[in-house]
């Protein structure tokens, strides 16, 4: 097993490093840079002080020696300067990543806690009514776009019922100390949350469901049910037990797509999260910061598909990984 | 375990209404304006200011040494306003302007620190650096000594001549690389179908994505070694020069000898002068608004040549403004009022800029999220501002919509005005705008002091007096076939029109085009409208493929920018505009300080466009600042506010009910 992870992160530095070609050599072929989209319409500025502005933040430097000299500043763990924000690209992200983490991470609790109620639910229990209501949830979950149910939810709980905030991380008018001032952000983050964690639980309940519906039909299951082993207890005893893996790949693949999958929602809420920052370096060509972001989502989606196998392996020792025959 | 989850969701729902209960029910904080603002990138230096959101910040914490009007003049702030005064050479000619700024009696800075001379100096050397890479472009003015401070030499004129004579040596290679490197930006710019048309040839089939790309940048350096490789000579030459000045000043860096601006001058502790050469109409706005900084701040361990020092306050501005920058925290910045302001303490104690979408600026000041905001001026924001019981100021943009007519394409005058007299631009704009555009009679912002006041429509709209102009023409209504035909010499009047209504005709001027083209059907001629979006009108109006074109213009508060629109062979002269009288008093406007005399100037400027019949200003576009009257004390709002002069101007007036 030590042998197949040390290879996984080799090939995982490789993707890391193809990854950043790609994305720095897109971003430098992109037909405006940085210095054209922050003086657009300005007509004063001057062709030498474009020159100017271009030469101080490198984007004379041809695309291969900018990347080289990029990687060789990461390797000396230095992501750069972010051209839009005018500080280190680690401070700007650590300055957007409270925000991005608490709604990707909650979003994943409320959508795997919700998916896997719903999903045993109605792989267990066919032809109900409460079955059918499920496929329909999953249904119009994985229909309904984050930006119209985000609008949906501000409508009804925020303007219409006052329940929630309409936008923002912090109520303005108040200066909470200590706790309160981490339940008032937390207030503020129910509606982003709840429309990430909607919008992504179509296809968990779809898949769990599908599997519990596989389980039901295993042997050992059947004799369980022949053995007078009651419904509660099957599902409790002999379904949920061999559904481990099947969540640990979904929490797994989920969580790096539900930090970028902020992206719409912060800017629906007014939230200057990690993604909504990412969008507007996207507009105005800062390649240092979209380099950052893009490395550290790559690097998240490489880190935990290494950990995926690893949890495999803890959630079922039966599963060998790294070319050995599951058992 | 039914039992235990449904504990577990009462104790969530318990937990998320105390938690609403807790923070929806605290006492309002009634001492805090809260103004919904834009994304802030947290840049609030006010040398290295980038956005409007940002700069917003700025505002309230600094002063100027000026500031504007509403009508966008200059008037007295952290220093008196002078007009400038023009000093003539030898041959009678004006050969520098000095502007004078006195600062005013007792101003201080938030830390009690009183403004002077070395505050102002400082700020104009920082915006000089050799090394500053801001927007501002008070660098670019012609300061005396400036290049001498920039270059560091008093034989500058001979450093550049040095430089301009070795970028004459440069050879073959060079010039091919600087065509490669435009041979790359080229392809980033122009479409693969301009290009190859431009070229004359194809692209080799079976080449996708980036090999397609190469091959086409490969091609085009190609095509323009062989053919054009002379016209690049100049271009590499300039290159060459910029690359040494560059490396001159790399080599300078930390061993500046010139450590001041000839022209920026201490008079005495309160008084500087700053002298420019020749004129410079523009220069007044420049240096008017410029930012007194305090040195003692922003200028510790300042040294010419490297502005780091500057830069580590880029999130904690200081100044003399009216409030005191206290934090920048959750994408919300928080000031407290400045007690030792100098045209008094603000009336609210305490103002937060928070990120508002615009799409939930107006819903966010109804629920009491924010108090003041400003929106899209469109009908449906109207309906949610009278909904949500607001009030709301118009402002008008700097800018404007026009519909313009080619005189190469359109040469007789007569047509032009006949055509000027089918745009009916009352109905056009308040059907698209519904009250929300002013319509316009003169190419230039409406609220701008150069905008002629009690300006009458020069052309109405009027379709017997449009006939009569394309009779006075030559042109003569017949009947051929039952049909009326409007002809000169048996050719017909045919008009092609260009609007960039993104092929929905989505476009304030596509309805008057429409009703034009009923109209001149109705006499006898036609009109072809072509609906496009922005860059394919934008190709249309460089190729002369329009005749009649809706477009619109950006202004300035220095209207010197109308010359790169009306002076003979201007880039921005699409309509073929040659008129020497326009050229002459375009230029006199802009060789003289006098603002009197430029409104002047400007006025006659503008009824020559006017008389030549290439351009209808048609509409001007306003913007909304929404504000909640429950909150807000109305009468304690200025009583104008225009994009010169808005409410965050005169803040310190505001008062709450």
């Amino acid at each position: 097993m030590i042998r197949y992870v040390a290879r996984r992160i080799l090939i995982g530095i490789f993707v890391l490093m193809m990854t950043s070609m790609i994305i720095y050599g897109l971003i430098r072929i992109m037909p405006s840079d940085f210095v054209q989209n922050t003086t657009a319409g300005n007509t004063r500025i001057t062709g030498e002080m474009k020159e100017q502005m271009i030469r101080s933040y490198g984007l004379d430097q041809p695309a291969l020696s900018g990347y080289l000299n990029w990687g060789l500043n990461l390797l000396h763990g230095d992501l750069g300067e972010s051209f839009l924000y005018k500080k280190p690209v680690t401070d700007v992200i650590r300055q957007g990543a409270p925000v991005t983490l608490f709604i990707g991470i909650a979003a994943l609790m409320v959508q795997m806690g919700a998916s896997v109620v719903l999903g045993l639910h109605a792989g267990f229990h066919r032809n109900r009514f409460s079955t059918r209501l499920t496929e329909l949830l999953s249904l119009v979950s994985i229909s309904v776009p984050v930006f119209f149910l985000g609008i949906l939810l501000q409508k009804i709980l925020a303007i219409d019922f006052g329940l929630f905030p309409l936008q923002g991380q912090i109520s303005l008018r108040q200066d909470y100390q200590g706790i309160m001032v981490f339940l008032d952000f937390a207030w503020h983050m129910v509606l982003p949350i709840l429309t990430v964690a909607i919008c992504s639980m179509g296809s968990s309940i779809k898949y769990i469901k599908a599997n519990v519906e596989k389980i039901s039909k295993a042997e050992y299951v059947l004799a369980a049910k022949a053995r007078g082993v009651s419904g509660k207890e099957v599902l409790w005893q002999e379904i949920l037990p061999n559904t481990r893996v099947m969540l640990v790949t979904i929490a797994f693949r989920e969580l790096p797509l539900l930090l970028t999958g902020t992206l719409i929602v912060e800017q629906i809420f007014g939230l200057n999260g990690i993604g909504a920052m990412a969008f507007k370096a996207l507009l105005m060509g800062d390649v240092p910061f979209i380099m950052g972001f893009a490395m550290i989502v790559a690097f998240l989606i490489v880190g935990f598909s290494i950990m995926e196998d690893i949890f495999y392996h803890l959630a079922d020792p039966r599963i060998r990984i790294g070319g050995g025959a599951v058992k | 375990m039914r039992h235990v989850l449904k504990n577990k969701i009462r104790l969530l729902m318990t937990i998320l209404m105390i938690t609403g209960l807790l923070a929806g029910c605290a006492a309002k904080d009634t001492d805090t304006l809260v103004i919904g603002n834009g994304e802030m990138n947290g840049v609030f230096n006010p040398f290295f200011v980038e956005t409007n959101a940002d700069q917003n910040v700025v505002k309230l914490t600094s002063v100027t040494l000026n500031r504007l009007t509403q009508e966008g003049l200059l008037e007295g702030y952290g220093a008196d306003y002078a007009a400038p005064e023009e000093i003539l050479g030898e041959d009678g000619q004006v050969a520098s302007t000095r502007y004078t700024y006195k600062i005013i009696d007792g101003l201080q800075f938030s830390d009690g620190t009183p403004v002077t001379a070395k505050d102002v100096i400082f700020s104009f050397k920082v915006f000089c650096d050799p090394s500053y890479n801001g927007l501002s472009t008070i660098n670019t003015l012609p300061i005396v000594g400036l290049e001498e401070y920039l270059y560091d030499t008093e034989n500058y004129q001979e450093l550049l001549a040095g430089f301009e004579e070795e970028a004459m040596q440069i050879d073959k290679e060079y010039v091919m690389d600087y065509i490669k490197a435009m041979a790359s930006d080229a392809v980033d710019t122009y479409s693969e179908e301009e290009l190859t048309a431009y070229m004359g040839m194809e692209m080799e089939p079976g080449l996708e994505g980036e090999k397609r790309l190469e091959a086409l940048e490969k091609a085009y350096y190609e095509f323009e070694v062989a053919n054009a490789f002379d016209y690049y000579i100049e271009g590499a030459q300039a290159e060459k020069v910029s690359e040494l000045r560059q490396q001159y000043l790399e080599e300078k860096a930390g061993n500046f000898e010139i450590l001041e601006i000839e022209g920026i001058k201490a008079l005495d502790e309160t008084t500087v002068e700053i002298t420019l050469n020749g004129v410079n109409p523009s220069g007044v706005w420049d240096l008017g608004e410029m930012v007194i900084a305090p040195a003692h701040y922003y200028g510790a361990g300042f040294e010419k040549g490297d502005l780091s020092s500057v830069r580590l306050m880029d999130e904690t501005p200081m100044g003399a403004g009216p409030y005191v920058f206290e934090s920048y925290k959750n994408d919300v910045v928080t000031m407290t009022a400045n007690d030792g302001y100098f045209l008094g303490k603000p009336n609210i104690p305490k103002v937060k800029f928070a990120y508002t979408t615009k799409a939930n600026a107006v819903e966010g000041i109804g629920l009491g999220e924010i108090d003041i905001a400003d929106v899209e001026a469109t009908q449906e924001e109207i309906g949610r501002i009278e909904e949500n019981k607001l009030l709301y100021r118009t402002t008008d943009f700097q800018g404007y919509g026009y519909i313009g007519i080619n005189s190469y394409n359109v040469s007789d005058s007569n047509v032009r005005k006949g055509l000027m007299c089918l745009i009916n631009k009352e109905a056009g704009v308040n059907t698209y705008f519904g009250g929300l555009a002013s319509v316009i009679e003169r190419p230039a912002s409406i609220d701008s002091w150069v905008y002629p006041e009690n300006s009458e429509p020069v052309y109405t709209y009027d379709k017997s007096k449009a006939l009569a102009y394309f009779e006075a023409a030559g042109y003569r209504q017949e009947n051929v076939n039952g049909k009326t035909l409007l002809a000169k010499d048996g050719e017909p009047l045919e008009i092609a029109a260009g609007v960039g209504g993104e092929g929905t005709m989505d476009h304030p001027a596509a309805l008057i085009f429409t009703q034009m083209k009923l109209d001149l059907e109705e006499l006898g001629a036609s009109l072809e409208i072509t609906d496009c979006d922005l860059t394919v009108l934008t190709d249309g109006l460089y190729q002369g493929t329009f005749d009649i074109w809706a477009a619109s213009w950006d202004t300035s508060i220095d209207p010197s920018d109308m010359n790169g629109i009306y002076l003979t062979g201007a880039e921005g002269n699409f309509y073929g505009l040659e008129n020497e009288e326009l050229d002459a008093t375009l230029l006199a406007a802009s060789a003289t300080t006098d603002i009197e005399a430029r409104k002047s100037l400007y006025a006659e400027a503008m009824d020559i466009i006017m008389e030549e019949a290439v351009e209808m200003p048609v509409y001007q576009r306003k913007h909304l600042y929404v504000f909640n009257p429950e909150v807000i004390d109305a009468s304690s709002l200025p009583s104008v506010i225009t994009e010169h002069r808005g409410y965050l101007d005169d803040i310190e007036t505001i008062k709450f009910i």
